[in-house]
């Protein structure tokens, strides 16, 4: 059971590692070009009206999620954050495919250069692992802590 | 939390996550929005397609059209022009040569008045002029503008649409292939509005009988005739009641880039002219028309540019899942690429002998009234969408 966990710890820490990796990167290259980024979010017909607080919100949350990936303490809230926050990409990418005309991407540095269903596997791909680490987590806190069993 | 709580939870998150999208779609969602504003006037005798035509390549657009024949270019394949009749039953492919080894090929124009044919790229630029007899192309221009549209006035004259070097905004003007000193730009002819690029884009004609520019702005419901001096001759509107352009434009300062920051109100998409008529590709969908028949059509409406006034509207068929790209007029006939697929739709003499019919903007209600007082010939000619 112990090396069993040892993998699990590992697997863990690399999707987290993942995670502050595309998010950091991501966040620093919007806010690199940002005037542009703000202009391809205003472009996107369904976040006209909030194009300027969108464009500041979503790489500041990407850095503030990959700061609680990096705390112990914060990484089961983090792990949700990003879940919640990769889902939300994934439910936008797919709306706007297949529901809207236009196709504006607005990823930032060479994920943009993904092919729409590339970026759909790609981020169902990182759904899953938030997915496996929450679970990862909950299996730690369960068998080290019964305190939080009940929770 | 035990295991079936965590399921539980994640679930919840999910379609939190996908219900708030939704959510925020479905508000900010514009439904294709009708102007109430205007009312499109549709024949009885409507024009018919006449033919259709399979080209099973993509990339095709018409480079002119003369004497039963239509010249497609293809921006795959630059030098190449392919030939159709106007019924579409012989379709031929002519292999043109240029007089240099090689050109680069960034936005390649093909445009074939008979006895001449010319490749031009306003992006390089480069202007090759040559014979229909013999198919060898020619630069014909020592040091020749940029432009981003361009239209054959005749074998020496071109009409053309540029930056302007000295206000940075779009401006018509015509090029005298002979002598480069004799390029002249109107800067009264596009109307600024916003920005001078955007709001003024539009589409470029050249109509061969009048010896007339026209000018279809995209963002607004207005049209511009010069002669070929680049004197205004009328400034006409299209049906619609969107005089400002609805265009937002932000600008990339680290590329010093300019980019439309917001979805712009497309009001005409293309336009082509031929005789004292203009057609015009509008986007708007007017009073009582029924979506289905807009859904699965382009609509086209006809204006006199002489009386400066609107006859009638025609729709045409989309084939398959693509609409109506670009056209052409050529007399009577509307010459038409719908994704791989040329048609034509006969035009015959619909416009001519009919009386004017107005089914134009609020602002001429009393217009409207007027008509229907004495019009009842009209109203039998007429299709309306009750």
């Amino acid at each position: 059971m112990k090396i069993h966990s040892k993998y699990k710890n590992a697997l863990l820490e690399f999707i987290c590692f993942l995670y502050i990796l595309l998010f950091v990167y991501a966040a620093l290259s919007k806010f690199r070009v940002f005037d542009e980024f703000k202009i391809q979010i205003g472009q996107a017909a369904m976040l006209t009206p909030f194009a300027s607080i969108v464009a500041w919100m979503i790489p500041s949350l990407e850095i503030l999620i990959a700061l609680l990936l990096m705390i112990p303490r914060f990484k089961l809230l983090g792990l949700f954050a990003a879940f919640n926050l990769m889902v939300m990409f994934t439910a936008y990418i797919f709306i706007i495919l297949n529901f809207s005309n236009d196709v504006p991407c607005s990823c930032g540095g060479v994920i943009e250069k993904l092919g729409w269903t590339e970026h759909l596997i790609f981020n169902i791909a990182f759904v899953i692992l938030a997915a496996i680490g929450i679970i990862i987590i909950n299996g730690h806190k369960n068998h080290t802590n019964p305190k939080f069993a009940a929770l | 939390m035990s295991t079936k709580k965590l399921y539980v939870s994640l679930l919840a998150c999910i379609i939190g996550s996908i219900g708030f999208i939704s959510l925020l779609f479905a508000f900010t969602h514009k439904e294709l929005e009708r102007d109430m504003s205007f009312r499109r006037g549709f024949l009885y005798d409507t024009p018919k397609k006449t033919h259709e035509l399979d080209l099973e390549y993509n990339g095709y657009y018409i480079a002119g059209a003369a004497k039963g024949q239509i010249y497609l270019g293809n921006t795959q394949s630059p030098l190449y022009l392919t030939v159709v009749d106007t019924a579409l039953q012989n379709k031929q492919q002519i292999h043109f040569t240029i007089d240099r080894d090689s050109l680069p090929f960034r936005s390649p124009k093909v445009r074939v008045i008979p006895p001449h044919f010319f490749l031009m790229d306003g992006t390089v630029p480069y202007i090759l002029r040559g014979c229909t007899n013999d198919w060898k192309a020619y630069s014909v221009m020592e040091d020749p503008p940029y432009f981003n549209s361009v239209q054959v006035m005749d074998s020496v004259t071109l009409a053309i649409r540029t930056v302007s070097n000295k206000t940075n905004e779009f401006a018509l003007g015509t090029v005298s292939i002979a002598d480069s000193t004799k390029t002249t730009l109107s800067y009264e002819l596009l109307q600024k509005q916003v920005d001078g690029i955007f709001d003024v884009d539009g589409t470029l004609q050249y109509n061969e009988q009048r010896k007339q520019l026209v000018y279809t702005y995209r963002y607004r419901n207005q049209y511009i005739v010069a002669n070929d001096s680049l004197q205004l001759q009328l400034l006409g509107k299209t049906i619609d009641t969107i005089s400002q352009a609805q265009i937002k434009v932000g600008t990339i300062v680290s590329k010093k880039q300019k980019k439309m920051a917001a979805p712009a109100l497309m009001v005409n998409r293309y336009c082509a002219s031929s005789g004292n008529y203009l057609f015009v590709n509008s986007n708007l969908l007017g009073n009582k028309e029924p979506l289905v028949l807009w859904q699965k059509s382009a609509v086209i409406d006809v204006y006199d540019m002489v009386e400066n006034r609107y006859e009638f509207s025609f729709y045409v068929e989309d084939i398959g899942k693509h609409k109506l790209k670009t056209f052409h007029v050529l007399h009577d006939t509307f010459i038409g690429l719908i994704g791989n697929h040329i048609v034509t739709y006969q035009l015959g003499d619909r416009f001519k002998k009919r009386q004017p019919l107005v089914m134009t903007a609020q602002n001429s209600n009393t217009k409207i009234q007027d008509k229907k007082l004495n019009s009842n010939i009209q109203k039998k000619q007429l299709l309306e969408y009750q």
